[in-house]
């Protein structure tokens, strides 16, 4: 269980988090939707521990940090290294010793070529597969489906089925509802640094149509496409 | 720090390595040359030109080009006119007028093999980019031991030390200081622990040659690997001190000192650092 308290974040003058309570539950996957800004890579660097913060985060495996698989929007990579390196690197960390990394290259990257020279998508599957060889307990997404092709999206949804029904808590943000709507048993909607609604799974479409509704309103007029 | 600080540290940077290049390179003039036409060859990238080219027209893109080699050439010239080798410093100007004419790719995208890859990342990714310079420094050591010159093959051992520096040198993201699932201390002695293994697998050709072809000498051998050992342990404790930000160019001189006039001030220097970073990478490695 992963359990956070009244977490407030500030860079500045800005409150980019503002009193955040949320309980995440083991065998569960969350959904985290706002706008660009809202302060989703905020909050998942604030689990992380790769920011300070006010308030209190717990998990039922301390530290958190060392069982958390973070995949972020826009992966990291070094140059000059190669995706297998890459992979060694992230178990390297955690003390993982995996003798045969190229057999668990589901998406089969090309693994020795330099991870640099990978196209977004092929990026965001190389260091999805780095996490999951980690085996952790505790995995955030954050946009896992961004610039992934359908193929392998569709095998990420399937991981992410496989880890719940491994009672690992799943923690996604995405800017494509129906991915969220396929997986999540539980959708959280930040706005301006405040979770202003949580919809349970019965709940999605309502939540959908509220957001086009205050999203769209009438800016496509604007346009005055006809 | 001003920026005239930052010129005159570039300008007393340039002067030193011409001098050592003048003074250790046999057909030093031309090494000189090379390693111009190597630097100003990264102008000609092909993404940097492609830019360019949509900024400005062609005739005044060539002269911007044609400019800025010039510029960047001048230092190489002056330095080559001040050694009288007026006929190199007319054949630099001429390369790289024409260099500034074309566009390339600079860097090689094949991927290199390394014996580094079992613990990336500083060693696989610094090897590949600088395997150049060791394959010139291990050529430097075999005509130093084939001319019989022990002191410039015991330089060319630092010089591996001093290459595997550089490996350091870059930042990395938090994210992959954040992986490891280890306390500030254990994560130094990791970085420590790698650096030493690698750097001595690095230069072990050449302790080899050494130690076969100098054995009387093995005193100022292990002297030499000692050094490199506290130069790159002085290093990375001085990185992870004032990690996340690059060292300060305070920081970087006092270890410059300690590291050329006063070794054994690394001895206060590693310590003192080691310390420092450990409360650095605290909120990272809680």
């Amino acid at each position: 269980m992963i359990s956070i308290n009244k977490v407030t974040k500030t860079f500045g003058q800005k409150d980019v988090l503002k009193n955040i309570n949320l309980q995440f539950e083991l065998g569960k996957v969350y959904g985290i939707v706002g706008e660009n800004g809202a302060g989703k890579t905020t909050l998942f660097r604030c689990i992380a521990g790769l920011e300070n913060y006010e308030g209190a985060i717990i998990a039922h495996k301390p530290p958190l940090k060392n069982h958390l698989g973070l995949l972020l929007t826009e992966p990291f990579f070094f140059d000059k290294i190669t995706g297998k390196e890459y992979i060694q690197l992230l178990c390297n960390a955690r003390g993982i010793k995996e003798p045969n990394i190229s057999k668990k290259n589901i998406f089969d990257l090309p693994l020795n070529q330099y991870a640099s020279t990978y196209s977004t998508g092929m990026k965001k599957k190389l260091a999805l597969t780095a996490i999951l060889l980690q085996k952790n307990d505790y995995i955030i997404l954050d946009e896992p489906f961004n610039g992934v092709d359908i193929h392998s999206n569709m095998i990420i949804t399937e991981i992410i089925q496989q880890l719940k029904s491994l009672g690992k808590i799943i923690i996604i943000s995405s800017h494509i509802f129906s991915t969220l709507n396929d997986n999540c048993d539980e959708i959280h909607l930040l706005k301006n640094g405040t979770i202003i609604k949580s919809a349970q799974k019965h709940q999605f479409h309502e939540l959908e149509l509220e957001m086009k509704n205050a999203i769209i309103g009438t800016k496509i007029a604007l346009l005055e496409l006809g | 720090m001003t920026p005239i600080t930052g010129y005159i540290i570039v300008v007393s940077l340039f002067s030193i390595v011409s001098i050592l290049i003048f003074h250790f390179f046999p057909f030093s003039s031309y090494a000189y040359v090379i390693l111009a036409i190597y630097i100003i060859g990264k102008l000609s990238e092909i993404k940097r030109n492609d830019f360019l080219s949509l900024c400005f027209k062609e005739k005044k893109l060539i002269s911007i080009r044609i400019t800025e080699n010039l510029l960047c050439t001048f230092p190489f010239v002056f330095f080559l006119c001040v050694k009288g080798e007026f006929i190199n410093a007319f054949i630099l100007i001429v390369i790289s007028i024409i260099l500034a004419l074309f566009k390339y790719k600079s860097t090689i995208n094949f991927t290199i093999w390394t014996p580094f890859s079992s613990k990336p990342f500083e060693f696989p990714t610094g090897f590949r980019k600088n395997f150049l310079v060791i394959l010139g420094i291990y050529l430097l050591a075999g005509i130093a031991i084939y001319v019989q010159n022990f002191n410039l093959s015991l330089f060319c051992l630092i010089l591996v030390f001093l290459n595997s520096l550089s490996y350091y040198s870059m930042l990395e993201n938090d994210f992959f200081v954040w992986i490891h699932n280890l306390n500030p201390s254990e994560f130094l002695i990791r970085k420590i622990k790698t650096a030493l293994i690698y750097s001595t697998l690095l230069a072990s050709p050449i302790i080899l040659a050494l130690t076969i072809f100098y054995l009387q000498n093995w005193t100022y051998i292990l002297f030499c690997i000692a050094y490199g050992y506290t130069i790159l342990t002085a290093l990375i404790v001085t990185k992870y001190s004032s990690y996340p930000y690059p060292i300060p160019i305070q920081k970087s001189l006092v270890l410059g000192f300690a590291c050329i006039l006063v070794p054994p001030f690394l001895f206060i220097l590693i310590p003192y650092h080691f310390g420092k970073a450990k409360s650095e990478l605290n909120s990272l490695l809680k």
